[in-house]
């Protein structure tokens, strides 16, 4: 067991803080609106990062999705970074849409060249095979949402159904994307918001002085930090749904952690578009609410667990 | 980084499982790890010699003090295994993990002489003369008071919530030496035989278990200054390293999936319905909760190696997340059985316990809260 980056993953991590710090980042995201960041994805595929689930590894596209998710990337570009690769899906565009459900909600729908449509996702219900759709294959209907995410529901028209399994392993990829996004942002949520209770001050003392405020950021801190670990875990070993499950079950904890306690500290300044925490935050709502949010992956992770003791 | 277990550390999981088998009590469970009875302060002993024996008991510790410098991950795979098992260790757990690191680092060669072998070879408990009525999470308030009398400490007071102090050969005793200097320039460590005259131990009722928890009375307890470990008021130095080694020692997650696949499969016997959507989404979302638990302990591990001195934060958000798991699993357990969980003698009634304590014990849930606020979040300071 070796728990630490090597100093290839370290150099991937700074260069993609730098990378991303130049060219994505809350402000940028938020200038966007509903369209998504063409040219940022032309320097992602570009350099290769959209590949690096292919050409790197799983931890390298743990890696990536946590950087791009902290620094609000504004594309669908996790799906053909981490989600593919780990499902053992190829050739793929760059711009790849998750469709859970037949009337689901799918971030950034309409803006993607293809979809990855598990089981039930659209007419050929029940099989275990997920299908790929092209951007010609679907109808997509905008739908207004709350979240810094275009959400809008897909309806497949026709698709490929892609090798026998691909469906469980669809799904245990995305879990492990829903993982390490949530895990990110909600670091993000946190340090953002540990910085304002630092400098606003009330009762002639900083907020953040008091042990009611420091509790809810350490204990937000402490679930984004174990998902994190959780996510790369459920990278690592994604064949195992009792892991990549149980990443998923935690981040959405987390999420919903995260989100009642950095808009507890932060006030009113908080929900305001200006001052950023919306962009984490609402972004959390979204990875929440996928693939059947907490109560769905959790029923998985015993599943899981009650089949893995079966066999034993 | 890489995830997997290594050959090496795959075989010497089996293989310390095998010696678990072998040795162990049949029958032992968690409520024996607190050693109500004197057959299992015999039983620990025993188990720990075997384990000491086979190599199994302190394969981190150097050469020179019977180890084999085994790595870190090493020594978590012991307490996932022993833990998983019940801990038939019973409170040894603490003498290989901070214990005797303790005394390695900070003990004179006559007290690594004396106390080590035995430790390694699993002959001796200890407890830990820690907390006080008046000094809990507040732990540097403690008044606990040694007065150097020539060759000798003289000590009054009273220590509390002591585990295993009543089959405790040995006290790691913290004592005021000085009430003139800030609370923490004042603190020294002793190392009392706990059969030296003016030493009782007194059991503290509680519904929970037997021997879970004591007081230590000390009414003029003479104690040779040789037994004094590192200097005189500086025992707050030790205590804080001490500390985060304990932090990261048990492996928790690893007993309560063993706890978790016990409820669900006594709820099975029992004829009821765990794969009730309700119920499995409870059931599924207590093991996520050990899995994080799992993953965060691995990471502070990790910080174990890369920074063994230093303040290592990620040991506090670890803890932060065991307690908590301990809690769900807790409550998972009291779901998934309903009121058969309320009857003795099932691993749903000792995690009654666990999650009871895991909040409480070995620094209180919300000191580490405190710490990650301080070293990781840099958060401005209450007082």
């Amino acid at each position: 067991m070796d728990v630490e980056l090597s100093a290839d993953q370290e150099l991937l991590e700074s260069t993609l803080r730098s990378f991303f710090a130049d060219h994505a980042g809350p402000a940028r995201a938020r200038q966007l609106g509903s369209e998504i960041d063409a040219p940022l994805v032309d320097k992602l595929h570009a350099a290769g990062y959209l590949d690096i689930g292919y050409d790197a590894g799983p931890i390298e596209a743990v890696l990536f999705t946590e950087r791009a998710a902290e620094a609000v990337v504004h594309a669908p570009v996790i799906a053909r970074a981490l989600v593919a690769p780990l499902a053992g899906i190829r050739d793929l565009p760059p711009l790849v849409g998750l469709v859970g459900s037949a009337n689901g909600l799918v971030r950034y729908a309409g803006s993607c060249d293809a979809y990855l449509v598990l089981d039930g996702g659209g007419d050929h219900v029940g099989d275990g095979v997920a299908r790929l759709a092209g951007r010609d294959d679907v109808e997509v209907e905008p739908v207004r949402s709350r979240t810094a995410y275009p959400m809008g529901r897909v309806r497949i028209r026709r698709s490929e159904p892609l090798a026998h399994g691909s469906g469980d392993a669809l799904r245990r990829a995305w879990q492990v994307a829903i993982a390490a996004e949530i895990a990110a942002m909600a670091s993000a949520a946190v340090a953002l918001s540990a910085r304002h209770v630092s400098d606003r001050h009330q009762f002639d003392r900083p907020i953040g002085s008091f042990q009611a405020v420091q509790h809810r950021l350490a204990r937000s801190y402490g679930m984004a930090q174990a998902s994190r670990w959780l996510a790369r875990r459920g990278a690592w070993h994604n064949a195992d749904e009792f892991v990549t499950a149980s990443a998923a079950t935690f981040a959405c904890l987390t999420a919903r952690e995260t989100y009642d306690n950095t808009h507890q500290v932060t006030g009113a300044i908080g929900i305001t578009t200006e001052y950023g925490l919306v962009a984490y935050t609402t972004r959390l709502l979204a990875l929440h609410s996928e693939l059947g949010g907490a109560p769905a992956h959790a029923r998985r992770v015993a599943r899981a667990r009650r089949a893995s003791k079966r066999t034993a | 980084m890489n995830l997997d277990w290594t050959d090496e550390e795959a075989a010497f999981r089996a293989a310390l499982r095998t010696c678990i088998a072998l040795n162990m009590r049949p029958g032992w469970t968690l409520d024996n790890r607190d050693m109500p009875e004197p057959r299992d302060i015999e039983a620990v002993k025993a188990f720990c010699a075997a384990l000491g024996d086979a190599g199994f008991l302190t394969p981190h510790w150097p050469i020179e003090f019977g180890g084999r410098e085994a790595s870190p991950w090493e020594q978590l795979i012991v307490s996932e295994e022993t833990w998983a098992a019940g801990e038939p260790r019973g409170g040894q757990y603490m003498n290989t993990n901070w214990i005797g690191p303790a005394l390695m680092a900070f003990g004179t060669d006559d007290q690594k002489s004396q106390h080590l072998p035995p430790i390694s070879r699993g002959e001796v408990n200890w407890c830990q003369g820690f907390s006080e009525p008046g000094a809990g999470s507040d732990l540097a308030s403690l008044q606990c008071r040694a007065v150097r009398d020539g060759d000798s400490y003289v000590v009054n007071g009273q220590k509390i919530w002591t585990s295993y102090a009543h089959a405790a050969d040995w006290c790691f005793l913290l004592v005021r030496t000085n009430t003139e200097v800030p609370k923490r320039e004042g603190i020294t460590i002793l190392l009392v035989p706990m059969d030296t005259p003016g030493v009782e131990v007194r059991e503290i009722a509680n519904p929970y278990a037997r021997h879970l928890i004591h007081e230590i009375w000390f009414a003029d307890v003479v104690v040779p200054v040789s037994c004094r470990l590192g200097d005189e008021n500086r025992g707050w130095d030790i205590v804080r390293s001490v500390l985060a080694n304990e932090r990261v020692g048990i492996a928790r997650h690893e007993h309560a999936e063993m706890v978790l696949d016990q409820t669900v499969a006594d709820g099975v016997g029992l004829g009821l319905d765990v794969d009730d959507p309700a119920l499995a989404e409870t059931i599924g979302s207590a093991y996520a909760w050990c899995e994080a638990a799992r993953s965060m302990n691995y990471a502070a591990v990790g910080e174990r190696i890369r920074d063994p001195l230093g303040a290592r934060p990620l040991a506090s958000v670890s803890r932060s997340i065991t307690g908590p798991m301990e809690r769900e699993v807790e409550w998972a357990c009291l779901e998934i059985l309903g009121d058969q969980a309320l009857a003795s003698g099932t691993e749903a009634d000792r995690q009654v316990v666990t999650g009871t304590t895991s909040m409480i014990a070995a620094g209180a849930y919300e000191v580490q809260l405190d710490l990650i606020a301080k070293l990781s979040l840099d958060l401005p300071r209450s007082r």
